[in-house]
C-alpha cells in the first residue's frame, strides 16, 4: 500500500497514481477548488526583493567568523585603522589640514622660530588632545558596542591611537625633514627624539588621566603643565632667545637621549595603564 | 536548471545563485501562498507568511536539509500555526487520535455503506467545509490534495506516525464527504 | 547560558545568582526599573564582567565562550549616543568593520531601507529625529543578521509604526537565532516574545512562556464595578491593574489571591495582570 516514490520534485498537475480508492472520489472534488493566488506583480515584487539577498551570499557573510583570539594580520589592522577615520569629525580634519598648510607656509617662508614653536611646543599638545578627542567618541556611547564586538576594545583603541599618531607624524615630518636637511642626520635624529619623547609622554599621561578622571582633567592638566614649562623656560631665556636656547640644548645636550628615554617610558607606561583601565570589563562606559 | 532537484537548487541558493531562487520560487511560491491561505483563511496574512518564509529561506545558514519539500512545508506549517496562535485563533480542542489499523480502514470501506456519488461542488462550499475541519485534519487534506505531498511526507511534516496521518486523512475525508453531500441535499 | 551570575555596584547587589539557559527565539526580560535588566544585558554582551558566575556558550567556557559570544552578537545598549556627525551609512560601515566578517555595503543599505531610512542614509545623524536615530541604532545591532541580538530598551523613543518595523526585523531573523529584549511593559513584549524572564530586585521571579505566566494568575483576577465613593478605599486595599471610568461608576481590575468584595467577577487574566500579580503582594491589607 505504501509505495509512494520519494520524489523530490513532482509535476504541477495532480498526480493521482498513489491514491487510495477511498480517496479518489473526494480528491477529485476537492481538487476542483482553486486556491487564491497572489497577483503576478506581487510575486515579482517578492522575488525582486529576494534575489539580492541571495546574491549577497556569494561572499558568504560568515556570521560566525573564526574566533579572533590570535594576532590580527597587519593588513586587517591597517584596515581597522582606516575605518577609525570615519569617527573623526570633519572639524578635526580641517584643523589637521590647516596645521599642515601652516607648516608648509612656515617652511616656505623660512621662519625658524615659528617652526620651532610649532614642532616642539604645539604638536605634542595637539597629540595629547587628539588622543582624548578620539577616545571620547567611545566614551560617549559607541564604547559598549565596540567592547561587545569581535574586534575588541583593545584593538580598536590601538588602531585609533595609531591613526592619531600617524597624523601627528605627518604633521611633524616636513618640519623634521627640513631640520635634517639643513643640519644633517644626527641633528635630525635628535630632533626626532626631542619631538617624539614629549609627544609620547604627553599622550600617555593624557590617556591615563582620561581613564581616571575623564575629559577635562585629561586635557586641562597637560596643557597647564606643559604651558607652565614653556613659560618658565621662556622667562629664563627671554622670548627671543628661547627658541635658540632649546634648539641648542637639543643639538648639544648629552642628556637628551636619557631624558628622551625617560619621557618615552613614562608616556608608554602611563598610556598602557590608561588603556588597560579603559578596555577592561570593569570600566563603566555610561 | 529547471530539472534539478530541490536539494541541489537550495544548495546553490545558499552559495548565492540567483537563478536557483528563481526556480525554487517559481516552483513553490504560488502553491505555498495557497497553502497559507487555506490554513489561515486570510489573504493578507498568507502574503505576509509567504514573504517571511522566503526570507528565512534565503537567509538560512544551517545544515542542508535532506528532504527539501518536507523541510519547507514544516517551516510553512510552523509559521502558520505561530501566526494563528498569536491571533488567538488556534483551536483548543484536540481531535481524538484514533489508533486505527490500516487494514481496518480498508475493511470498513469495502463493507461500509454505499458511497454517495459526489457532484461537483463549488469553491465556496469546499472552502467552508474545509474551514470546519479540526486543524490537524484540515492540514492533512490541504497538504495532500493541494500541495500534493505523499503521505510519508505529510507524516514527516506533521511529525506523526504514518498510520496517524492516514487515519487523520481518512476521518477528514469522511467528515468532508458528509458535509459536501449534506449541502447537495439542501440544494437539491 | 548564564550560570550563577551575581553583580554588585558599590556594595549594592544588582543581580543575585541568576542562572538562565537561553536558546533560540525571542526572550523578553521584564522587570521594573532598577530590577537589573540592563546589567544583565551588559553581562550577556560581555561588556560587563560579573562578580560571580560565568557565561557559557555551546559548551565553551571562559574566554573562549566570551569570544564566541562576541563573534555572533549584535548589541544595542540602553543609552547610546551616536556621534552626531556620522551618517547612517557611515555608522553601519563602521560597525561592520568591527565585525571582521565582510558585511557588504548593499546589505547595510538594504537594512536601512527595511527601516524606512534609505533616503536618509547620507544625512548626518544630527539631522534625523530621535526616533530615526534610535532606528539606526537598532539597525547596527541587526547588521549581518547575527545569531544573538541584544536589544536593551529598544522601544524607547519609538512611535508605534517604528516599533512595528523593529518587530518585522526580529521576525526576519533566521530560525536558530536568539533575540533578547528588555522592557518594563508586558503588553509590549506579548506580541513578539516566546519566552519571558521576569526580574525583580536582581532576582529571577519567573521564566517560561507567556501562557504559563498568565496561567499562574488564573482565578486571581477580578473586575469589580464600584460607585465613585468606594473607589478610593478600594484603591488603598487592593492591587489594581486597570481603572476604567463608566457612566454608572468605575470598573476596577483587581489582582489578588482572595477577594471578598461583593460584585467582583472573576475574569481571564491578561499578561499585564499576571505580571502585576507576580511583582507585588496581592493584597495590601
Amino acid at each position: 500500500m505504501d509505495n509512494e516514490p520519494k520524489q523530490s520534485y513532482q509535476s504541477e498537475s495532480g498526480n493521482f497514481s498513489d491514491m487510495e480508492d477511498w480517496e479518489k472520489d473526494i480528491a477529485k472534488v476537492l481538487k476542483e477548488s482553486k486556491p487564491l493566488s497572489l497577483p503576478p506583480e506581487k510575486m515579482q515584487a517578492l522575488l525582486s526583493m529576494l534575489k539580492p539577498m541571495v546574491a549577497e551570499r556569494q561572499s558568504p557573510p560568515n556570521i560566525n567568523p573564526p574566533i579572533a583570539t590570535g594576532r590580527m594580520r597587519l593588513g586587517e589592522f591597517f584596515r581597522l585603522v582606516r575605518n577609525q577615520a570615519y569617527l573623526l569629525e570633519l572639524a578635526y580634519w580641517i584643523v589637521i589640514g590647516l596645521m599642515m598648510v601652516s607648516n608648509l607656509a612656515l617652511l616656505a617662508s623660512n621662519r625658524l622660530q615659528s617652526l620651532f614653536t610649532m614642532l616642539f611646543l604645539i604638536l605634542p599638545l595637539v597629540g595629547g588632545i587628539s588622543m582624548v578627542y578620539s577616545l571620547r567618541i567611545s566614551h560617549d556611547g559607541m564604547g559598549e558596542i565596540e567592547q561587545a564586538s569581535t574586534v575588541g576594545l583593545k584593538r580598536i583603541f590601538a588602531a585609533r591611537l595609531t591613526l592619531i599618531f600617524g597624523l601627528e607624524l605627518l604633521l611633524a615630518l616636513p618640519l623634521l625633514i627640513y631640520y635634517g636637511v639643513q643640519s644633517g642626520g644626527l641633528v635630525l635624529a635628535r630632533m626626532a627624539v626631542a619631538w617624539l619623547a614629549p609627544t609620547v609622554a604627553l599622550s600617555g599621561i593624557t590617556l591615563f588621566l582620561f581613564s581616571r578622571w575623564g575629559e577635562w582633567p585629561s586635557v586641562g592638566i597637560p596643557v597647564l603643565v606643559w604651558g607652565s614649562l614653556i613659560l618658565f623656560g621662556a622667562s629664563r631665556a627671554g622670548f627671543i632667545g628661547f627658541a635658540e636656547m632649546v634648539l641648542a640644548r637639543i643639538v648639544f645636550n648629552p642628556l637628551l637621549p636619557l631624558l628622551a628615554v625617560l619621557g618615552l617610558t613614562a608616556g608608554l607606561a602611563f598610556g598602557a595603564l590608561g588603556m588597560r583601565r579603559l578596555s577592561s570589563g570593569r570600566y563603566s562606559w555610561s | 536548471m529547471d530539472q534539478l532537484p530541490d536539494e541541489t537548487l537550495f544548495a546553490r541558493l545558499m552559495k548565492g545563485d540567483e537563478e536557483a531562487i528563481e526556480v525554487l520560487f517559481a516552483r513553490y511560491a504560488q502553491s505555498l501562498y495557497g497553502f497559507f491561505w487555506r490554513l489561515t483563511s486570510d489573504p493578507s496574512l498568507a502574503e505576509d507568511l509567504l514573504q517571511e518564509l522566503f526570507i528565512r529561506l534565503v537567509n538560512y545558514t544551517g545544515k542542508l536539509p535532506q528532504h527539501f519539500r518536507v523541510w519547507l512545508y514544516t517551516i510553512a506549517r510552523n509559521l502558520s500555526y505561530d501566526a494563528l496562535r498569536s491571533q488567538g485563533r488556534q483551536q483548543i480542542h484536540q481531535v481524538d487520535e484514533f489508533d486505527d489499523d490500516l487494514d481496518e480502514i480498508q475493511d470498513v470501506m469495502q463493507n461500509g455503506p454505499e458511497k454517495t456519488a459526489l457532484r461537483r461542488a463549488d469553491d465556496e462550499r469546499i472552502r467552508k467545509s474545509l474551514d470546519q475541519l479540526p486543524d490537524v485534519q484540515r492540514e492533512v487534506v490541504v497538504l495532500r490534495y493541494y500541495q500534493e505531498l505523499s503521505l510519508e511526507e505529510i507524516a514527516k511534516v506533521t511529525k506523526v506516525p504514518l498510520g496517524t496521518a492516514k487515519s487523520r486523512l481518512y476521518h477528514a475525508l469522511e467528515l468532508l464527504r458528509g458535509m459536501l453531500t449534506r449541502e447537495e441535499v439542501k440544494d437539491g | 547560558m548564564l550560570r550563577g551570575i551575581s553583580k554588585s555596584f558599590d556594595g549594592v547587589p544588582v543581580l543575585k545568582h541568576i542562572t538562565l539557559d537561553l536558546r533560540e527565539g525571542v526572550v523578553a526580560i521584564l522587570g521594573p526599573n532598577g530590577a537589573g535588566k540592563t546589567t544583565l544585558m551588559r553581562i550577556l554582551a560581555t561588556v560587563l564582567a560579573p562578580d560571580e558566575g560565568a557565561l557559557e556558550c555551546n559548551d565553551l567556557h571562559g574566554e573562549a565562550a566570551l569570544a564566541a559570544i562576541r563573534n555572533q552578537t549584535g548589541y544595542l545598549p540602553q543609552s547610546l549616543e551616536l556621534p552626531q556627525h556620522l551618517t547612517p551609512r557611515g555608522l553601519l560601515r563602521y560597525v561592520a568593520s568591527l565585525r571582521l566578517s565582510g558585511i557588504r555595503e548593499d546589505t547595510a543599505m538594504r537594512l536601512l531601507d527595511e527601516l524606512g531610512l534609505g533616503t536618509m542614509a547620507d544625512r548626518p545623524l544630527a539631522q534625523l529625529s530621535d526616533g530615526q536615530r534610535r532606528l539606526v541604532a537598532v539597525a547596527q545591532a541587526f547588521l549581518g543578521w547575527p545569531k544573538l541580538v541584544l536589544l536593551d530598551e529598544f522601544s524607547a523613543g519609538l512611535d508605534v509604526a517604528e516599533k512595528e518595523v523593529v518587530y518585522r526585523l526580529i521576525h526576519a531573523l533566521t530560525p536558530g537565532s536568539l533575540v533578547v529584549i528588555t522592557s518594563n511593559q508586558p503588553a509590549e513584549v506579548e506580541k513578539i516574545a516566546q519566552t519571558l524572564v521576569v526580574l525583580r530586585d536582581g532576582e529571577l521571579r519567573f521564566t517560561g512562556n507567556t501562557a504559563e505566566l498568565v496561567g499562574q494568575a488564573r482565578g486571581m483576577v477580578w473586575d469589580a464595578r464600584l460607585p465613585e465613593h468606594q473607589v478610593r478605599s478600594a484603591m488603598e486595599c487592593y492591587r489594581l491593574s486597570r481603572v476604567r471610568q463608566a457612566d454608572d461608576g468605575v470598573t476596577l481590575r483587581i489582582v489578588g489571591a482572595e477577594l471578598d468584595l461583593a460584585g467582583a467577577l472573576p475574569v481571564e487574566p491578561t499578561l499585564e495582570d499576571a505580571y502585576l500579580l507576580l511583582m507585588g503582594n496581592a493584597l495590601k491589607r
